[in-house]
């Protein structure tokens, strides 16, 4: 299932005065499996690039297909907005998390089995579903609408700021599940949290302003930043081995778990 | 009917707010008052506007639509209720006057629409307010307050719309088709939650900045410049043209 941009363009109010170019000509392949993290500042045209990819919006220029086939929300792709929790309308969490799945014409015990099972991914209590969704917490209901799109069972999923605004244990939570779920679906990961991507992913692009200005592997960005911003940007764990590692010290700058970190310094220490 | 504000450099957009708003009034009296012919010149004149303005004919329509079943109720209350000579042999209704009368005023409606359209376009949310708070000065602090809520209430409209395309796409990334009067409950409960955040955020900020009814809201006055009274001086000439000439 690999998704492939081809001279995507997408401009806002179009010609009008106030026109923008959100996305100017670009260029990707996303490839199967693969959590592919999207990096970028604020207005660099992310949000709209993970809307055109759901095919939520129809692209100005350009072409996007997943494998082959052009978008169809709530079928190949299926995506979780920021702040999905406030998109709650139902009485109970259950109907609201069935009401989709009911729709696309499934049949009862495929819809319960789906919910029951995408709970038990994301670490919910099934007991939750009897409550009103307006009285569970941010956290537990960022998950249940996590766990509702994972039930549409999508081939590419896209999260737009899964963690924006969650507190520390949902958000390792919503990080677990999605390291759980990668290899079967093709996940976008989109994020201000640069740790929280170059953990996650195996591939990441930068947007800027509409461009892509980096595509590559996660230690090819790794190595692209610190020669972009002399790795200002980066977490401090990679500025760390970095810093060592021009210093003469026989470390691997692209190690990203902190353990793995420890365990190098120390043999490097003792070598010296 | 109220667009989002776009910056831009056009003449409608160096308008001072407070001719727009003046003329705004002016302009809805002419489109009451003209005879059909008038309205046609009218009618010119606002597609005209929307041009110099960059505002592409194709959206000035879009804001049309939310309006489209009351324009069909005015029309067919006309068309069934005014009496007059029969189209059809046999029929008492419809009858030829109900259908001029109902498409007359079926155009007034949408060129008054198109026109605030423009204006809404062009004019900023704070040029707004200033406006509105200049002529309710005579009002006082009640003024004040009518026109800052106004104000607020035009600039959050847009942002309504926005909000409902969001929750339309959310839902529709579901599964979930937002149709009937279910899909109804499926936009209109998180439009309320997410517009009463919205605007319970705002008080908050403005509290924080020290908001109150009995200060002053703006440190610099505008004065009206030259394109000024050269709007008010078309408006005058159109005025002559429509109501002595068509």
């Amino acid at each position: 299932m690999s998704i492939e941009i081809r001279q995507l363009t997408h401009i806002y109010d179009a010609g009008t005065m106030g026109e923008i170019k959100a996305l100017d000509k670009i260029d990707l392949t996303i490839k199967k499996g693969n959590v592919f993290g999207l990096v970028g500042g604020i207005g660099s045209g992310k949000s709209t690039l993970a809307s055109l990819i759901a095919g939520l919006e129809k692209p100005t220029g350009g072409r996007i297909t997943i494998d082959r086939q052009p978008p169809c929300p709530g079928r190949n792709v299926g995506i979780l907005f920021q702040q999905p929790e406030d998109f709650f309308f139902e009485k109970t969490l259950f109907r609201d998390m069935t009401s989709g799945l009911l729709h696309s014409g499934l049949a009862e015990d495929e819809v319960n089995e789906r919910i029951n099972s995408t709970l038990d991914l994301a670490g919910l209590d099934r007991q939750i579903l009897d409550q009103s969704p307006f009285h569970l917490n941010r956290g537990t209901l960022r998950l249940a609408a996590f766990a509702s799109v994972l039930a549409m069972r999508p081939r590419v999923l896209i999260l737009d700021e899964p963690t924006a605004s969650l507190d520390p244990m949902s958000r390792k939570r919503m990080v677990e599940v999605v390291e759980h779920i990668s290899g079967d679906i093709t996940i976008i990961y989109i994020s201000h949290r640069l740790q929280e991507v170059i953990d996650v992913s195996q591939h990441l692009a930068v947007l800027d302003k509409g461009n892509v200005t980096f595509t590559g592997t996660r230690s090819g960005y790794l190595d692209w930043a610190a020669e972009q911003y002399g790795g200002e940007f980066l977490p401090v764990l990679s500025q760390v081995m970095y810093s060592l590692y021009r210093q003469g010290f026989d470390v691997d700058p692209d190690v990203t778990c902190l353990d793995d970190a420890v365990e190098q310094i120390r043999l490097s220490l003792e070598k010296t | 009917m109220i667009r989002m504000y776009g910056h831009g450099r056009s003449y409608m957009h160096l308008l001072d707010p407070r001719t727009k708003l003046a003329l705004m009034v002016g302009v809805s009296l002419l489109i009451y008052s003209a005879r059909p012919s008038g309205l046609g010149v009218l009618l010119g004149f606002v597609l005209l506007l929307s041009r110099t303005c960059r505002l592409p004919y194709t959206r000035l329509i879009q804001g049309l639509r939310p309006m489209l079943i009351f324009f069909v109720v005015i029309f067919l209350t006309h068309v069934l209720f005014t009496s007059g000579e029969p189209l059809f042999e046999g029929l008492p209704v419809p009858s030829l006057e109900g259908v001029i009368v109902g498409s007359v005023l079926v155009l007034r409606f949408i060129l008054l629409i198109l026109y605030t359209s423009i204006m809404t376009y062009t004019t900023s949310p704070s040029g707004l307010n200033y406006a509105l708070m200049f002529f309710l000065r005579p009002l006082g602090t009640f003024g004040a307050d009518l026109a800052f809520m106004t104000g607020t209430a035009m600039t959050l409209i847009p942002g309504l719309f926005r909000e409902k395309d969001i929750i339309t796409k959310a839902q529709v990334a579901r599964g979930y088709k937002p149709r009937g009067l279910k899909g109804f409950t499926a936009l209109v409960v998180p439009l309320l939650l997410r517009s009463f955040r919205r605007v319970d955020e705002l008080s908050d900020s403005l509290e924080s900045r020290c908001f109150h009814s009995k200060r002053r809201y703006y440190y610099y006055r505008k004065t009206l410049a030259k394109r000024d009274y050269a709007g008010v001086g078309i408006y005058v000439v159109l005025v002559v043209v429509i109501l002595f000439f068509f």
